[in-house]
């Protein structure tokens, strides 16, 4: 018994046996799970320490917190299952009366898949590509419940309606790669819910995929894990869908849990530093605001002798770092933090936008007609723009619906079939490579990825100097250097990134060096294609507070196309919606927003999760 | 009823394509014969004289090497001569050797037939040998197993073919006097005296390709073992054995067998300096004699063979690796 078992205060002792009469009320029991990484060099590096977690019978526990803090490690390992460089130190997930953690791989085969059941992130690396989806099911099912078959065949096919696979018939004989990115997650479901199991762990099922897709399939899981009074852990790091679909939520950070309580609780009571700068960190559309990003990096292992989160937090004391924190009620919800009565009371808000004057008319684009090859149809059909001096631009639209294309046609990489790209008020040619250099600096692209943005074999510095040599003319070596130091403080990066790899920066850092070489080209017009998509909720602010300052300070005309509605929402004064390929509606954002005049924006207004916002924190 | 119906329908409707895709890739590997074919004929190609030469010696006057080459017919274009010879080839016929004056298909086929009885063996013996290791040895990653295979099959694949050969007719041919030093046998002896002449070949065909075969195959388990596809099997509560066929080292298998294709391809042509070491009587040491006679006749009938081979070989790695990857298959 440790500091860690605190949350358990308030129940009482028998629970810590199973009940002899009748069921269960707890589906699973974790009582100080303790992990740690085994470092190459043989080193223990612990990353999960004394984790509490009682998942109630039939209900959805959420675990949410940036990438690192050691969620999915944990929702892993609470099912008996860890990877080959994982120790446990200590602890116990109670299954009934069969401890997970300690029970044989042989015998936990006989569980997971039956009763216990997963599924990841990205279906389509986590389902057998050579094996048709048939195959797939039956795995599970001829070893968990002995079908095989005819009633094999029906049930498979029953499995496949349930989860809105469309002519399951011909689905069980096709593979994980003919489908699209949600169908294969509507598959990997049916595969973990096959068994009927009791416990459900989902890791980030959602992230990933479009907003609509998102709201299709979060929607779709809990029908049937309500019907199927099946228990889950809902890992994700997104607290709005969260809020909307848990019952508990856990905020994890640094390996430890921060904060636990009812899912309504958390989100309007927030009485941890940390869950308070996550909702800062996430736009909002009911009450758009400015995000604010939090500082800083989650750390790499739990921290011992202070609260791992001080670094980060803006109500840091002295005390803080002095002594670890326990997990206690202080009068509300369980949570570890000092000051947890001190915090301001209900949910953060955002800092009100800032309007941007907006100058002339620089880019118009007239009926762009894109096509990936003649015998297609387009991809792009006649969609048309202006974007003003230090005026930004949102496009909406799901995946497929043409705006990436879009923005590739009017940057020159696909040359258009028709229609006219002119800057300020000069008509530019369709492909990039008839345009003259100083027509090129004008119009900078930001990709999405960059992993595949970056050339991996340069360093940062020579990254950044590229465009510096071609598109500002002779400088000499301090003029240079100079310029690169200005162009990492403005995307707040450190200047020793300047010898690192790409390989060597984290996702945020490599996507602010993508920020940093389109500003080295000193551009008037920015295309922006989804550029924080790929990022967590934390890291996305301070990029989306980056490219807002930056723009402001330079008054560039930014285009940025998005599937995330709250992000264009906060960023843009002007909101295209597009589908098929063309424009749906179009107008200022605040008034199409609040009143859509299309029933697909109203559609892709519907898929969006919201957190309750109030007031602003105080200084 | 009408569920079947579809299931037979698409199944058909596959069927009718997988065979149009290996039609077309057999029309590709005739084309690629062909081509090669062109190029064997012109490359050894030598002038009239020289082949007369060859056939009827040196001390020969000019009349009676050109009454042999109008005789022969040399004195034509070599497109025609080339016509000549490739249709004589499609029925089998390789012509007459102008300096053995034997028939070339009664020369070659039986070392033809020794070869691949070779081929055939060593490909048994080492392909679920490599495939047994490489997941023996995936699975104890970084354990003293796998670095001390890993070790052996850096020595394996290192050491020239003859060496291996050579060590090798010493251990058991000379100092353990286990088996015959040469394959000789196989023309002179009977019954386990034939035997025994395959023996060492084998083996030492299987210890040149297997290690390369191991150490790709390893890496490629490795990735699979790793995989969030073989997660969630391992989450589905699957058998090992079921997990391990299925999952794992059925989707590693595309890499294994391009290795195995590239290993196939070498055993042909490693075959003519493995067959010198034993003086077994296969296709690859008649190459190097034929060569060394200017055996024009011969050397073209050996290399349009092996060349059809190479390209046979290749074909079925296609259509397996097709096979096992349907991500392949859909393309």
């Amino acid at each position: 018994m440790g500091a860690w078992t605190t949350m358990d205060e308030q129940r009482t002792e028998a629970t810590d046996l199973p009940n002899p009469l009748g069921q269960d009320a707890d589906a699973l029991r974790i009582s100080g799970l303790t992990l740690a990484y085994r470092t190459p060099d043989n080193r223990l590096n612990e990353v999960v320490r004394g984790v509490d977690l009682t998942l109630r019978r039939g209900e959805i526990l959420g675990l949410v917190g940036e990438s690192g803090c050691g969620k999915s490690t944990t929702a892993l390992a609470a099912i008996g299952f860890r990877s080959a460089d994982i120790r446990v130190l200590g602890g116990e997930a109670l299954l009934g009366a069969d401890d997970l953690l300690s029970m044989p791989r042989e015998a936990l085969r006989a569980i997971w898949g039956k009763r216990v059941a997963f599924v990841a992130q990205q279906a389509g690396l986590a389902l057998n590509a050579s094996l048709p989806i048939g195959r797939l099911l039956a795995d599970p099912i001829q070893k968990h419940l002995g079908l095989t078959g005819e009633v094999l065949r029906r049930y498979q096919i029953e499995l496949l309606r349930r989860v809105e696979i469309r002519d399951p018939e011909q689905a069980l004989a096709k593979f994980v790669f003919q489908f699209s990115g949600g169908q294969q997650q509507r598959l990997a479901i049916a595969i973990a819910l096959s068994c009927r199991p009791e416990i459900l762990v989902l890791d980030e099922p959602t992230t990933g995929l479009d907003a609509t897709t998102q709201a299709h399939i979060s929607a779709l899981l809990v029908t049937l894990v309500r019907e199927g009074g099946v228990s889950v852990i809902y890992v994700s790091h997104d607290l709005a869908l969260l809020h909307d679909i848990a019952d508990r939520i856990a905020v994890m950070y640094a390996g430890e849990i921060v904060e636990i309580g009812d899912a309504d609780d958390i989100v309007t009571a927030p009485r941890h530093p940390y869950t308070r700068a996550l909702m800062m960190a996430a736009p909002s559309i009911r009450t758009p605001g400015m995000v604010a990003g939090i500082p800083g990096r989650p750390p790499l292992s739990t921290v011992r002798g202070g609260c791992g989160f001080a670094p980060r937090c803006r109500y840091v004391l002295d005390a803080c770092t002095r002594q670890d924190v326990a997990l206690l009620a202080r009068g509300g919800h369980p949570v570890r933090c000092l000051r947890a009565t001190e915090l301001p009371p209900g949910a953060p808000g955002l800092a009100p936008l800032e309007s941007v004057p907006v100058g002339d008319v620089v880019l118009k684009v007239s009926d762009l007609v894109c096509q990936y090859s003649k015998w297609m149809t387009p991809t792009v059909r006649g969609v048309s723009l202006e974007v003003r001096h230090g005026e930004t631009i949102g496009i909406i639209g799901e995946s497929g619906s043409g705006k990436s294309t879009f923005l590739r046609g009017i940057a020159g990489l696909l040359p258009p079939t028709s229609g006219r790209v002119e800057f300020r008020g000069k008509p530019l040619a369709g492909s990039v490579a008839d345009r003259h250099r100083a027509e090129r600096r004008d119009l900078q692209l930001i990709f999405q990825n960059p992993d595949s943005s970056l050339n991996p074999r340069q360093t940062v510095g020579a990254i950044l100097k590229r465009p510096i040599r071609l598109f500002r003319g002779r400088l000499d070596h301090a003029q240079e250097h100079a310029l690169l130091e200005r162009l990492l403080d403005d995307v707040q990066l450190p200047r020793a990134v300047l010898h690192r790899y790409p390989a060597e920066l984290s996702g945020g850092q490599k996507q602010r060096i993508a920020i940093a070489r389109a500003f080295a080209a000193d551009p008037a017009v920015l295309l922006c294609d989804e550029i924080t998509s790929a990022l967590d909720v934390s890291v996305q602010a301070s990029i989306l507070e980056i490219l807002v300052r930056l723009s402001h300070e330079r008054g560039v005309a930014t285009i940025f196309v998005s599937h995330d509605l709250a992000v264009v929402r906060m960023l843009a004064a002007t909101t295209l919606v597009m589908r098929n390929g063309a424009l749906v509606e179009a107008g200022p954002t605040a008034e199409l927003f609040r009143s859509p005049h299309h029933d697909y924006t109203r559609t892709l207004l519907a898929a969006v999760h919201d957190l309750p916002r109030g007031a602003l924190p105080q200084p | 009823m009408a569920l079947q119906d579809t299931a037979t329908e698409t199944r058909g409707a596959a069927g009718a394509r997988i065979l149009s895709v290996v039609a077309g890739r057999l029309c590709f590997a005739a084309i690629t014969i062909l081509v090669m074919s062109i190029v064997t004929f012109a490359s050894t190609n030598l002038p009239p004289e020289d082949i007369a030469r060859n056939a009827l010696g040196r001390e020969v006057s000019q009349e009676q090497l050109e009454s042999y080459i109008s005789a022969n017919g040399l004195d034509r274009s070599m497109p025609v001569r080339y016509v000549e010879w490739l249709s004589a080839l499609v029925t089998g016929d390789f012509g007459v050797s102008t300096v053995t004056g034997r028939n070339v298909s009664a020369d070659i086929m039986p070392k033809l037939g020794n070869t691949l009885i070779l081929a055939l063996f060593t490909l048994a013996i080492s392909l679920p040998l490599a495939l047994g290791l490489a997941v023996y040895m995936a699975l104890r990653t970084g354990a003293w197993q796998d670095v001390t295979l890993l070790m052996v099959t850096t020595v394996f694949t290192a050491v020239p073919e003859f060496v291996t050969g050579l060590a090798l007719i010493l251990l058991f041919g000379v100092l353990l006097n286990w088996l015959p030093i040469d394959s000789t046998g196989l023309i002179f002896g009977t019954g386990m005296q034939r035997v025994s002449a395959y023996v060492l070949p084998i083996v030492t065909m299987v210890l040149v390709t297997a290690p390369y075969t191991i150490r790709i195959a390893r890496s490629a388990i490795r990735e699979s073992l790793a995989s969030e596809h073989t997660r969630s099997a391992i989450l589905n509560g699957l058998s090992r054995r079921r997990i391990l066929s299925a999952y794992v080292v059925l989707p590693a298998a595309v890499p294994i067998i391009n290795t195995l294709a590239l290993n196939l391809v070498y055993l042909i042509s490693g075959v003519v300096v493995i067959e010198n070491v034993f003086n077994f009587p296969g296709i690859g040491r008649r190459l190097v004699e034929a060569i060394t006679t200017g055996d024009t006749v011969t050397v073209q009938a050996i290399a349009v063979l092996m060349g059809a081979m190479f390209i046979f070989i290749n074909f079925c790695a296609d259509l397996l690796a097709a096979y096992v990857n349907p991500k392949l298959r859909a393309k």
